[in-house]
């Protein structure tokens, strides 16, 4: 701990953990849209149990990495200019809240026994906060972001900083719409309620439906086979008001549906029938429209680093890296190459000023000096080190 | 060898051989080394005053021989490379090419008194800058350019200098005129013992025809004589195109190609976001051609080829 207070290293953390951590973070990434699909497919329980631990893992080792830098930035007195100017406050985003509000109370719901009453509810109301604020961590690629800097042999400081301000803001903006969406009624895509009117009606359509068979035909077996052909496969049991069993779903399906089933049973209208329904087909639409985000932030943020990256190094950080050169360095006599159709561009203005106005003047003032003084008049590159 | 020499070669040698001076010019490497000397001069003055050293020559005898020294070692590095152009220009089946006879030049006699002026720091550095344009191949690589494309430099060369050879030929001729392009600082004693070169009289017509004269004995005694036309292209190439408007055109070329290869640097790598080494140049000199004496539409035209080939 003292010899890192004695030499700062900008990355915080020795260099292995910085690799390990964009692993991680690439790992994450693959574990998020792992589990959408799992919602999507309505994966066994048991995996899921497995995605939870896997998850709630992952949140604590970037919680824990967010307090190592916190530490660390405290103690050498940079921890705002962590937090402001590093994208520290991505990192706080994406560890404690998912770790707090998502992970560890859905680890320790399925630790404990989760088909207990009430243990549903408070998992509704978790599930809720958990998939606003999931998405956040799609946030964690802004880190890798500079790794691709030097793929792109890209070392202008300039280009990497600016690339992953706007790669923030896109992500950023893109989650935001997310998060709010979830708030919003018209907007919410996989709404447990407007899942729950719309499945109640289609199952009242299917008992009308049944009503219509002609006489002899045994309507609860038609309804059963109705439900098994809709495909939907979120209706755990219906019930007669005489008790009558309807529908049951199979008992291993029944298990895991139980951990994503609406609290109390629900009146068919139109019948005298109760259905205890899932709402995991919300969670999936709710997962595919999380998938289809994360793709796009892919896109976006790969479009960005790939394509952009060298139109900014091209067209900005590269004329000023020479024209920096070339007024540092009396003997670096290079011209900008200036873009056809850019002339009025400010870096390119600057560039023929720099090209047609100092480079000429430049080399008289050379010439001259030499004239004056002769060569010798050029500071010497060579040192008595070793020479004596 | 004397033992003081030995120890001066070998400091001498490890300068030279610095790492910071890779891919160094001749002419960088003994001014960095020079300016090292100036910026050192006190702890070198206290070293060389130490056994092991030399404590019995004093500064001033410690200077000449580094001098000494450092010339030797210019002129052995340069050597080989005189060696092979001379050979390559001033065989019998070039030379009667340019409308020269064989029997007009003597090879050892030239490259003597060459060697004898690189000697000389005020004839060193043009002769290097010669020899280096030719090593680096910018006769070769622009002369073939410029010709083909029937411009400015082909005009000149046909009308002006009633030039029409093929451009190997061209090539070989632009090199050797290049040769004599170091005697414009070549001073001579003239009728009124005075010692004159051509750069001190370039002014003064009638001096400058009477100095050249003198020049021209100077040689035939020194190497057995210069043809004359090939002597007076290498000579205007020293001089300003604005004021001596009837400058030819291969001096003009001349003049410029020597310059250029004054400042190329074979291992320049070209940045991103940058123009080509040439390309910059040209065009740079262009803006400046009036102060440094240079033909505009020459330097145009050269940036428009190293445009063309990214060099």
């Amino acid at each position: 701990m003292s010899s890192w207070k004695k030499a700062y290293n900008p990355d915080h953390l020795p260099g292995f953990i910085e690799t390990g951590i964009i692993l991680l973070i690439i790992l994450v990434i693959g574990h998020t849209i792992t589990e959408d699909i799992a919602v999507i497919y309505h994966w066994d329980h048991r995996w899921m149990f497995y995605l939870t631990v896997a998850g709630f893992v992952f949140d604590l080792i970037f919680t824990a990495e967010f307090a190592a830098r916190s530490i660390i930035t405290l103690k050498h007195g940079h921890f705002k200019h962590y937090v402001t100017q590093e994208r520290g406050w991505i990192d706080a985003l994406t560890s404690f809240p998912l770790l707090l509000l998502v992970s560890g109370p859905a680890l320790v719901v399925y630790l404990t026994d989760a088909h207990a009453e009430g243990a549903f509810f408070s998992f509704l109301i978790i599930l809720k906060t958990a998939k606003a604020i999931r998405v956040t961590r799609v946030l964690r690629l802004i880190r890798v972001i500079k790794i691709f800097g030097k793929i792109q042999n890209t070392e202008s400081q300039m280009t990497n900083r600016h690339v992953a301000t706007i790669s923030t803001i896109a992500v950023v903006s893109l989650v935001s719409v997310l998060v709010i969406a979830q708030f919003v009624p018209f907007l919410h895509i996989g709404d447990h309620e407007a899942y729950r009117q719309r499945r109640v009606s289609e199952l009242s359509s299917l008992f009308q439906a049944a009503s219509a068979f002609p006489e002899g035909v045994d309507r609860s077996s038609g309804i059963q086979k109705m439900i098994r052909a809709e495909g939907k496969g979120d209706v755990i049991k219906i019930k007669r008001a005489n008790g009558e069993v309807v529908f049951e779903a199979d008992p291993g399906e029944s298990h895991d549906l139980m951990f994503t089933a609406y609290p109390d049973s629900i009146v068919i209208p139109g019948t005298d029938a109760q259905v205890n329904l899932s709402f995991h087909g919300a969670d999936a639409e709710h997962a595919r429209l999380n998938i289809i985000v994360l793709l796009c932030i892919l896109s976006i943020i790969g479009s960005f680093m790939l394509l952009y990256t060298r139109i900014f190094a091209q067209q900005i950080a590269d004329p000023i890296f020479v024209m920096d050169k070339g007024l540092r360095e009396w003997s670096y006599n290079l011209e900008v190459r200036t873009l056809p159709g850019r002339d009025k561009e400010e870096v390119f203005r600057l560039a023929q000023v720099y090209n047609n106005r100092w480079l000429p003047l430049k080399s008289q003032i050379h010439s001259y000096r030499k004239t004056q003084g002769g060569e010798t008049a050029e500071k010497s590159v060579l040192s008595l080190d070793g020479l004596l | 060898m004397s033992e003081e020499k030995k120890i001066m070669s070998e400091f001498v040698g490890k300068l030279w051989a610095n790492p910071a001076l890779a891919g160094a010019s001749v002419v960088r490497r003994e001014n960095q080394i020079l300016s090292f000397i100036r910026e050192n001069q006190t702890q070198l003055q206290q070293a060389f005053a130490k056994p092991g050293y030399f404590p019995d020559l004093g500064w001033d005898g410690s200077i000449r021989l580094l001098f000494s020294v450092l010339t030797d070692l210019i002129v052995d590095s340069v050597e080989p490379r005189l060696d092979k152009i001379l050979g390559a220009l001033l065989n019998p089946e070039v030379l009667p090419q340019l409308e020269i006879r064989p029997q007009e030049v003597d090879r050892e006699r030239i490259k003597d008194f060459i060697l004898k002026g690189l000697r000389n720091k005020a004839t060193r550095d043009p002769y290097i800058a010669v020899l280096e344009t030719i090593s680096y191949g910018l006769y070769d690589r622009y002369v073939p350019k410029a010709l083909a494309r029937h411009k400015v430099i082909h005009n000149e060369f046909y009308r002006k200098d009633r030039l029409s050879l093929p451009a190997p030929i061209m090539i070989a001729y632009l090199q050797l005129c290049s040769l004599f392009r170091p005697l414009y600082w070549q001073k001579v004693a003239t009728a009124s013992n005075n010692q004159l070169n051509l750069a001190a009289v370039a002014k003064d017509p009638r001096m400058f025809d009477s100095t050249y004269k003198f020049l021209n004995a100077f040689l035939v005694q020194e190497m057995g004589g210069v043809p004359d036309r090939i002597l007076r292209v290498g000579l205007e190439s020293c001089m300003n195109a604005e004021e001596h408007p009837d400058t030819g055109g291969s001096a003009r070329l001349i003049g410029i190609l020597v310059a250029r290869a004054a400042e190329f640097d074979p291992t320049q790598k070209q940045d991103r976001g940058a123009e080509s080494p040439d390309k910059s140049w040209f065009h740079i000199h262009k803006k400046t051609a009036k102060y440094y004496g240079y033909d505009a539409r020459y330097l145009d035209e050269l940036y428009q080829i190293a445009s063309e080939e990214a060099w």
